[in-house]
């Protein structure tokens, strides 16, 4: 077993996988990683299975110090990134490499660009205890992961170290697939559960206007801001299920995009459902990025989600 | 029934009246679990709604409207679906200071606290489903006399387990949490505790009734339990 100690815990990190299946009649949301893609990629890295365990970082990253060696590696946003040594002068860290740390070494994480979230992987996973069935942190429910919250100065975290593998660099295909992540802003969507309620009006305006992300965005959901969207029903309704990719208009017309911790149900109306192949793009969304929303079909957005599938497993991380 | 997204269907039992829209949902929802529709992930009852999510991977959309119209085609008329018929008690403590608002809710009703108390008893309550946060049950069945508006400030801290009156709504908050519904009491019961098996207490289809508790109790039960 092996340890590392939190020095800077950065912005916002916590402990993520693939998040939970199956618990939704309790409440209780799947989870798991803003970025499905970056975080298969970091995993596949280290040789890990592409539900292990590892760190999610937002906006700005963490100084970890390794009391035991480590094969690392980080995928997502751009990170600056570079390890202190033990009487040596620090050198940078590659993205989207394998990376050797040494015990007594620290990994420094910096500002993120490009990009709001970068995953660290650790060859053998986070040993966290696994509750229901993830060993996903749901902060606002204050369980799984590292003590059910995001990391502080101080915490420290064991990983089950795992024989070093060869050398693995992301190729070519991994990078494009990485670029259209941190780059795409046509978000798109098909027409949400109660899209007929709202008016003519309001659909043009939500299909054809540039919305900005809020700073009030978070795992549980995205504000954007842009027209006022008048919805059905002075933006109320009775409760029923929601999904991560749920566009939700309220009675401030400002609409929100449900994400990985969203609440099961809700009672504001939705407009539009993303894409399951775009939401790893709506997990690297920074403040301020603007993004439209672009309608497709059924049939074109579970093609997308297919192409998605084919080029994560066509590009094999190669020594 | 409809897809309202790439992998979500969603199915409605129509406009009916309250108990009616009850008994479908848990109905449609038992013929879901029990139909052996092929990459269901999840299955979500509202009010009148249950939400099907599917895997992506490997779906075959036509496959899987086939045997959802099947199944829901095939709902009895007068069906007891599972869960229907459990009578949970929850024990509350109606003192203080786990009853901050009972005053003021009684004092808005021109009743005294005991007769708000003894009227909050004297129903049974249905869980229509679990939503929102873990565990947190959406309760038909507050007596119109208790109806009472929410706080014009939500509290920044409602403490787990507390007994609570929103509108038309009665409740009872998982875990600590800002809220702006009128605290009446507390139950040391864990709505929800994610070792557990099932983790959440309550369920859609279960019935409530709600009886008083001394703080002595209260205390007990809290002290057996870790925590205060």
């Amino acid at each position: 077993m092996g340890f590392f100690r939190v020095l800077e815990p950065g912005l916002f990190t916590t402990v993520q996988d693939l998040g939970r299946a199956g618990c939704g009649a309790f409440a209780v949301p799947p989870g798991g990683v803003m970025d499905r893609i970056s975080a298969r990629l970091a995993n596949s890295l280290v040789g890990n299975q592409p539900g292990a365990s590892l760190l999610e970082m937002t906006l700005t990253g963490s100084s970890l110090h390794f009391e035991h060696d480590a094969t690392i590696a980080f995928v997502g946003a751009r990170a600056h990134a570079h390890i202190d040594g033990v009487g040596s002068r620090p050198r940078d860290l590659r993205e989207g490499a394998s990376i050797t740390v040494r015990a007594g070494e620290t990994v420094r994480i910096g500002a993120l660009d490009h990009g709001c979230r970068v995953y660290l992987s650790i060859a053998g996973g986070l040993r966290v205890p696994n509750v229901l069935s993830s060993r996903s942190t749901l902060p606002g429910a204050g369980f799984g992961g590292h003590e059910g919250r995001s990391l502080r100065a101080g915490d420290r975290l064991e990983f089950d170290p795992a024989p070093p593998d060869a050398e693995a660099s992301l190729g070519e295909h991994d990078w494009s697939l990485l670029r259209e992540i941190t780059t795409r802003r046509d978000i798109r969507a098909v027409p949400g559960a109660h899209a007929t309620l709202f008016d003519d009006a309001a659909g043009r305006s939500f299909w054809d206007s540039p919305f900005s992300m809020s700073s009030h965005s978070d795992r549980v959901g995205l504000r954007l801001e842009g027209p006022r969207i008048v919805p059905p029903l002075g933006g109320r309704m009775a409760s029923e299920g929601m999904m991560w990719g749920a566009v939700q208009v309220p009675a401030d017309g400002q609409p929100i995009v449900l994400m990985a911790d969203h609440p099961t149900t809700g009672g504001y109306p939705v407009i539009a459902c993303v894409s399951t192949a775009d939401l790893p793009v709506l997990g690297q969304l920074r403040p301020r990025d603007v993004i439209r929303f672009q309608q497709v079909t059924l049939e074109e957005s579970r093609a997308l989600y297919k192409a998605r599938e084919r080029r994560l497993e066509s590009g094999v991380p190669r020594s | 029934m409809s897809w309202v997204g790439d992998r979500h269907l969603r199915v409605s039992v129509g406009e009916h009246a309250a108990e009616e829209s009850r008994r479908l949902v848990l109905a449609a929802t038992a013929a879901v679990h029990n139909g052996q529709i092929p990459s269901v992930v999840e299955v979500v009852p509202g009010y009148s709604t249950v939400l099907v999510t599917f895997d992506l991977a490997g779906l075959d959309a036509r496959r899987v409207e086939g045997a959802l119209h099947s199944a829901l085609s095939n709902l009895p008329e007068r069906v007891t679906p599972p869960g229907d018929g459990r009578l949970i008690e929850v024990p509350v403590c109606y003192e203080m200071p786990w009853s901050p608002d009972l005053v003021e809710v009684a004092g808005l009703h021109a009743m005294n606290t005991t007769e708000v108390v003894d009227l909050h008893c004297s129903v049974e309550y249905t869980v229509r489903f679990i939503g929102f946060s873990p565990g947190f049950p959406y309760l038909d069945g507050l007596p119109e006399r208790l109806a009472t508006p929410r706080l014009d400030r939500p509290r920044t801290r409602v403490p787990a387990g507390s007994v609570a009156i929103g509108g038309a709504q009665a409740g009872i908050y998982p875990r600590d949490s800002p809220g702006g519904w009128r605290l009446i009491g507390r139950t040391p019961l864990e709505l929800f505790e994610p070792r557990r098996d099932p983790p959440s207490l309550l369920a859609a289809g279960d019935r409530v009734r709600f009886s008083p508790m001394s703080k002595d109790a209260f205390d007990r039960a809290t002290a057996a339990r870790g925590e205060n």
